[in-house]
């Protein structure tokens, strides 16, 4: 007997932290995605047969073997024990290998005593809530299965052929021993054209790299992993601290490939968690750069997996249970609603069981731990992290913060949230609408600090640069000088007045800093400092949960500011219109000085503060909507008010000649007109 | 998100001469930015253009009332041990502020930068 001591580590202990242990939870969630899709395919094929497709009825063993359904309400059910020719017919359809060895008959008697024989409560109580008798059925199936895995006393270690491919990997001694005949040769070193041989007839061709690519001198297996596609089609990737699914694969270009610079040039096409599809191209030792530690963990994790896969696939018993995995994980996807969700819960949970007793069992047999590893990530880790919230942290829908209900997947394996609104509403959307606000765990804060400071060495003397003064001044003195300059000239044209030239220059040097602020806030959260963690810090999320105004609204009617304001400081400063082009304010650096202005001429956000006086100090030429303008409003509402101004002001103002009005006099206007002005802004 | 490196591969322009992608980086910027304010409200573009017009009173309120701790972030540091280094003493906080009033107003910017680049990208390639 083995027994499952309270004392004695989970599987996922004794072997360390797998994979899916280290991986955060959207990855988790991409990595049961891909796999579901496997498990989808394989399971139409590997399924297998049900009793009535086995010909129980016509079964030519003894009644003494027939499977019988597992008690309802015990807390632990005894396996049944017994080979029989069912499970061997099962193992038969299931096992990919037709010489695989088979285990000779025993009765039930002999094998009593021998191996583990509890079906934990879990599994017996689920199956006790399903009543239906093809849910029965296949239990029982499960059960046989079981059983007949059981009955097999051989530990599942790592098979020849792994051996013959020399895995760099220590395998433990035992294990090693137990598993190769004492005659056997010492492994021999194979080429990179043999494995690849090999590998084709397990995984099929790979299309990535062609047999003719591969220089003449050969590889070893150490070679071929540093060389071969780190990733397949849905594979999980990194780069940049985030997360990505590799869509068409993260390979050595076939060009650098045959130039022999295999470690200069990668590219690579993900799609994000947004569904987004991007192409990457990187200098591969500024990708080692970027994320050396990754790129060691990815290659080993490669390594384990693809060894992992290799000795399950050459294991009758360990396939068999990939497939009870397989089939669990292809069952999530008909839970395509709640009440969907609930009908299969018990037998999903009765499989579940089963599958851990078996992993249990083989892993306390000596089973290679890779393999074990292997199964564990494939099914048990999606399925387990199935229905669980797929990524922490606040999600947003329009803009507006909701609550995540419940996930479902649809048959074509989209996924659909059931969200909460803020109105207590529930609405189903699809996952690329809702957005989530990651929140870091501290590692990977901690991670990223190393990432941020790499982002400050790299990018962060052009975001300066675009932020500060002086890189604007020269353009500025360029223009000034009657030079054109592609970016402050960009969509000025020969039509535009003066005035519309000078605005579209300013515009266009928001823009150049909005855009830098753009990508650098892009990168800055990409390597995982985001506002959230800031405000994580000063514990006042609530401040930010509370705010209505949070994200497209953050300006909102509280910050209404007048849009023209900023601009009119400056130009009101510089005497704009009226002193003529070569009196803008072109150095930039005096322009922001200029914009900036005095402490008590700056605004708070609350308050909107009376104009600043220099703007009522007319300069020779100046027009009625440049006063406006730099006064803060709208240059048309001059024509709204230019009558009353006259009638009220007639010192200030006088009748054109074309009818419109204007100001008459250089320097201060009076303290009336003042008045007026700033009581209609 | 982009650097200046993933700018020139997304634009094609990896073989030009760095003076001319520089001012090709230059203008892809401005084509983001330009493309990114045009989706604002006239009450954002204010309050973003008097962040990075360094109105500290502006700044201030701000980051009072988004980012109270924003001293205690690792990317307000960092800003701010590069002071003494950056020839045009900016202000730490209005480079911070303008950074996080991005993150705050743009968390999903990267289809209006996909798109002005591939704008641009065509632009470029209609040149040459």
């Amino acid at each position: 007997m083995v027994e499952r001591s309270s004392e004695s580590p989970r599987p996922a202990e004794t072997t360390g932290a797998s994979v899916g242990d280290r991986l955060p939870p959207e990855q988790q969630q991409r990595a049961y995605e891909v796999a579901q899709q496997v498990a989808e395919t394989r399971a139409a094929t590997l399924t297998l047969p049900s009793p009535e497709e086995m010909d129980l009825e016509h079964s030519l063993l003894p009644s003494s073997v027939r499977v019988e359904s597992a008690p309802s309400t015990a807390e632990q059910v005894p396996v049944h024990r017994g080979t029989t020719a069912l499970a061997e017919k099962a193992l038969e359809q299931s096992a990919p290998e037709p010489e695989r060895p088979r285990q000779p008959r025993r009765s039930r008697g002999q094998n009593s005593g021998q191996h583990a024989g509890t079906i934990h409560a879990s599994g017996s109580q689920a199956h006790s809530q399903g009543s239906s008798a093809r849910h029965n059925r296949r239990l029982d199936q499960q059960i046989q299965k079981l059983e007949n895995l059981l009955d097999s006393t051989e530990p599942a270690a790592a098979p020849a052929p792994v051996a013959e491919v020399e895995l760099p990997a220590p395998q433990p001694a035992a294990e090693t021993a137990e598993a190769a005949p004492a005659d056997a040769e010492p492994a021999k070193k194979q080429s990179y054209k043999e494995f690849e041989k090999q590998q084709q007839e397990v995984w099929g061709a790979n299309d990535d790299i062609k047999p003719e690519d591969i220089p003449e001198n050969e590889m070893t297996w150490d070679e071929y992993l540093k060389h071969r596609p780190a990733a397949e089609d849905g594979d999980i990737m990194h780069h940049n601290g985030r997360a990505y699914e590799a869509k068409t694969g993260y390979q050595v270009s076939q060009e650098a490939y045959k130039n022999h610079m295999y470690d200069k040039v990668q590219s690579f096409e993900y799609r994000t968690d947004q569904n987004e599809t991007h192409t990457l191209e990187a200098a591969h030792d500024e990708a080692l750069k970027d994320n050396q530690e990754f790129d060691k963990e990815a290659s080993e994790t490669v390594r384990r997996i693809t060894e992992g896969e290799f000795i399950v696939n050459k294991d009758p018993k360990l396939s068999t249970i990939l497939e009870l995995g397989e089939e669990l994980v292809a069952m999530q996807s008909k839970k395509t609603s709640r009440s969907k969700a609930e009908k299969l819960a018990p037998e999903m949970a009765a499989k579940e069981s089963i599958i851990k007793d078996l992993l249990e069992l083989q892993e306390s047999k000596g089973a290679d731990p890779r393999a074990l590893e292997y199964i564990r990530n494939k099914v048990l880790r999606p399925y387990e992290n199935y229905g669980q919230k797929p990524i922490e942290g606040k999600a947003t829908f329009n803009g507006k913060e909701v609550k995540i209900l419940d996930l479902t997947e649809t048959p074509r394996g989209g996924k659909v949230y059931d969200i909460e609104l803020e109105d207590g509403s529930t609405e189903s959307v699809f996952s690329h609408q809702v957005e989530f606000q990651r929140e870091y765990p501290q590692a990977e804060k901690l991670k990223g600090l190393d990432r941020l400071k790499a982002w400050f060495k790299k990018e962060a003397k052009s975001f300066r640069e675009f932020g500060g003064a002086a890189y604007f001044a020269g353009k500025w003195e360029r223009v000034r000088q009657g030079f054109k300059d592609k970016v402050l000239d960009y969509g000025v044209t020969e039509e535009m007045s003066d005035t519309e030239k000078e605005k579209k220059r300013r515009r266009n040097r928001v823009a150049v800093i909005a855009g830098a602020s753009l990508l650098a806030a892009g990168a800055v959260t990409a390597i995982g400092f985001g506002i959230a963690g800031a405000i994580e810090n000063s514990g006042a999320q609530e401040t930010l949960a509370n705010n209505p105004d949070l994200g497209a609204g953050a300006a909102g009617s509280e910050h209404d500011l007048n849009k023209e304001y900023w601009a009119t400081q400056a130009g009101a400063a510089a005497g704009a219109e009226a002193g003529g082009a070569d009196q803008l304010p072109l150095d930039g650096t005096n322009y922001d000085a200029m914009d900036t202005g005095t402490p008590d001429q700056q605004v708070s956000p609350d308050v909107l503060p009376p104009i600043p006086a220099e703007v009522f100090n007319i300069a020779s030429g100046q027009g009625g909507e440049e006063l406006f303008r730099n006064a803060g409003i709208d240059p048309s509402q001059w024509y709204a008010y230019e009558d009353t101004l006259l009638a009220q002001f007639p010192t200030d103002f006088y009748r054109m000649e074309g009818g419109h009005v204007g100001l008459a006099h250089t320097g201060m206007l009076s303290q009336g007109a003042q008045d007026f002005i700033n009581s209609i802004r | 998100m982009y650097g200046r490196d993933q700018i020139i591969s997304k634009l094609g322009i990896q073989d030009w001469d760095e003076t001319r992608q520089n001012e090709a980086v230059e203008m892809a910027t401005l084509r983001i930015g330009d493309a990114f304010i045009q989706g604002l409200t006239d009450a954002q573009l204010n309050e973003y253009e008097a962040i990075v017009n360094d109105h500290t009173d502006v700044i201030d309120a701000w980051l009072a009332q988004h980012v109270p701790d924003y001293k205690e972030s690792p990317v307000y540091q960092e800003f701010e041990a590069g002071y003494h280094d950056d020839p045009e003493k900016n202000n730490p906080a209005k480079l911070f502020a303008s950074i996080a009033w991005m993150q705050l107003n743009a968390p999903n910017a990267q289809p209006v930068i996909d798109a002005a680049l591939a704008e641009y990208k065509q632009e470029l390639e209609a040149e040459n």
